[in-house]
């Protein structure tokens, strides 16, 4: 394996402790004390009406963005 | 119960999804090398595909079922705990440890243990393969959205899974099973606020459950062995190479890395949806089958036609998680145990295909005849992850992980001794005290198999043949 291949790994391995990775970790920490703070203090507007939409909102977001990489890759292959 | 204006929708939504598998399958003969040779999925792409076979119909009906017995402890306890001890393997496990594609878990065994070994984990892999839970749910959800006979239902589902399986193409099959999962999610989450409001709100929830205060407090409401052992039933996902494979397809380990920690977070409101359903299942019914009585109350809610994707995603996640798993279960009877056990009889591709459909066959009967014994969904889950757990979990992690000496005897010992001690508590169950309710054999049939491990790597000789193919 050559110095730069290492180093392209090396990068690839790092956690970006304050990027991307850092937000997802805070992100799930976050959701689950506001969640569950909501829960037991009885805040309905949140559990009842927030939390399912924005779970029907994000997996629609994904399963779009999923159909459009796979029609995008039929495309391309039927050009070729 | 669906009308016939449902039935319709579900043959023609069918028809059109299995049009457009049919499509794919077709048209993108090489997205097998895509998804997974290429290692060249982006991170919507890694997330789609760990969505929808993360989570089958078992995961909603079955969390459903758990969340109207044990209340709000099963997202405190169960969710939260869950996806926090998979945090290091989307950190540091997944993008550290590469396992080829083609290497299955029985490969790993035979090149660290040897064969005994490998064929002993493989008949447990057939097993686990079985995959009883998503027929247990079958039926119920049958049951309650036709009021048909639950074995028959579960067979008809078989022998269309099997079907698939034999003639499917795996392009086809991904597609669907994105489609039919976001049917699913989309129906439960959509429907959540109007059965919210039925009962009242959190309010209202606490109000009905008051005689039972612990039901809807954050971790009263289940015994501490049950949370212990739903947590470490958790980390299977350490020694599952399915796991593996669709990290590794992603193409690079940040990807990887990333998508799954974005699973962690929808995961995990998805799960306070399906287990906030469960509570309202338990508040409304309480002396229903809450599987049952869950469906029964999505199909009075949704509307006529969206009721009917509901189903449709069910059953099709349910079929898309068996026939991965009958694929997979097939190929190990044919390459992992009858090939093991008659190494010089050499088959021919052809004969491999006829064993795998015949491995699949095998799976379904014995999905069938087991399936129908348990009465929540979750169980049939719970006994058949714990059994596969008791018996190769320690052995295939310190295959993966553990860099010293390793003997053949490690692995035969620690996987007899999780297996035998997971049997002797299930048949004969000790209970604790109230609190900790009846000691859960996996949680003493897994340090078990630890101690049996150490002890049998101090006999005979480190065979680690296959350590650097591991290891990549």
């Amino acid at each position: 394996m050559s110095n730069e291949t290492k180093a392209a790994n090396n990068a690839e391995d790092r956690i970006e402790w304050f990027g991307i990775d850092g937000l997802l970790c805070a992100i799930y920490v976050i959701e689950a004390f506001f969640i569950g703070y909501c829960i037991i203090h009885n805040v309905d507007i949140v559990v009842g009406r927030i939390v399912p939409y924005a779970v029907s909102l994000v997996t629609a977001l994904v399963f779009l963005k999923y159909l459009r990489e796979v029609f995008s890759f039929s495309r391309s292959k039927e050009k070729r | 119960m669906l009308t016939s204006v449902d039935n319709v929708v579900i043959v023609i939504a069918a028809v059109a999804i299995m049009a457009i598998g049919y499509y794919f399958s077709k048209s993108i003969t090489d997205m097998e090398s895509y998804y997974l040779a290429n290692r060249s999925l982006p991170w919507s792409l890694v997330i789609g595909t760990l969505m929808a076979s993360w989570y089958g119909g078992v995961g909603v009906v079955g969390t459903v079922g758990y969340a109207s017995v044990f209340g709000l402890a099963s997202w405190f306890i169960w969710s939260i705990g869950a996806h926090a001890v998979r945090f290091p393997l989307a950190l540091w496990v997944g993008p550290r440890i590469h396992v080829r594609s083609d290497i299955t878990v029985p490969d790993v065994m035979q090149s660290v243990y040897g064969k005994a070994s490998a064929i002993i984990a493989s008949v447990f892999l057939f097993i686990y393969c079985a995959q009883v839970g998503e027929i247990t749910a079958t039926g119920f959800i049958g049951e309650a959205a036709w009021g048909a006979n639950k074995v028959l239902l579960g067979t008809i589902i078989v022998v269309f899974t099997i079907a698939l399986t034999c003639l499917g193409g795996l392009m086809g099959v991904a597609v669907t099973d994105m489609i039919f999962f976001f049917f699913m999610v989309a129906s439960v989450s959509l429907v959540f606020p109007q059965i919210f409001d039925s009962v009242g709100g959190l309010a209202g929830i606490r109000e009905a459950t008051a005689a039972n205060p612990a039901y809807m407090h954050p971790v009263a409401g289940m015994p501490i062995s049950k949370a212990l052992m739903l947590i470490i039933l958790c980390i299977n996902v350490y020694a599952d190479p399915t796991f593996y494979q669709r990290f590794s397809a992603s193409n690079s380990a940040r990807t990887g890395r990333r998508a799954m920690l974005t699973c962690f977070c929808i995961w995990m409101a998805f799960d306070a949806v399906t287990e906030l359903s469960g509570i309202i299942v338990g508040v409304k019914y309480p002396d229903l089958q809450p599987e049952m009585a869950y469906i029964t109350m999505i199909l009075e809610n949704l509307p006529q036609g969206l009721r009917a994707l509901f189903i449709l995603g069910l059953f099709g996640a349910i079929i898309s998680t068996l026939d991965s798993y009958y694929l997979i279960g097939g190929t190990a009877l044919a390459k992992d145990i009858y090939q093991r056990l008659l190494p010089n009889s050499k088959l021919s591709d052809r004969q491999i295909i006829n064993f795998s459909r015949a491995g699949s066959c095998i799976l379904g009967l014995m999905g069938l005849g087991m399936a129908f014994r348990f009465t929540l969904v979750y169980d049939a889950i719970v006994f058949f992850s714990s059994l596969w757990m008791s018996t190769g979990f320690v052995a295939v992690i310190m295959a993966l992980m553990y860099r010293g000496k390793k003997t053949p005897m490690a692995g035969l010992a620690s996987m007899i001794a999780g297996c035998v001690i997971f049997a002797w508590f299930k048949l004969y169950p000790l209970t604790i005290s109230e609190s900790f309710g009846t000691l859960e054999p996996l949680l003493v049939a897994l340090p078990a198999s630890f101690i049996a491990w150490l002890i049998g790597n101090q006999i005979g000789e480190d065979k680690n043949i296959g350590d650097s193919v591991i290891r990549g």
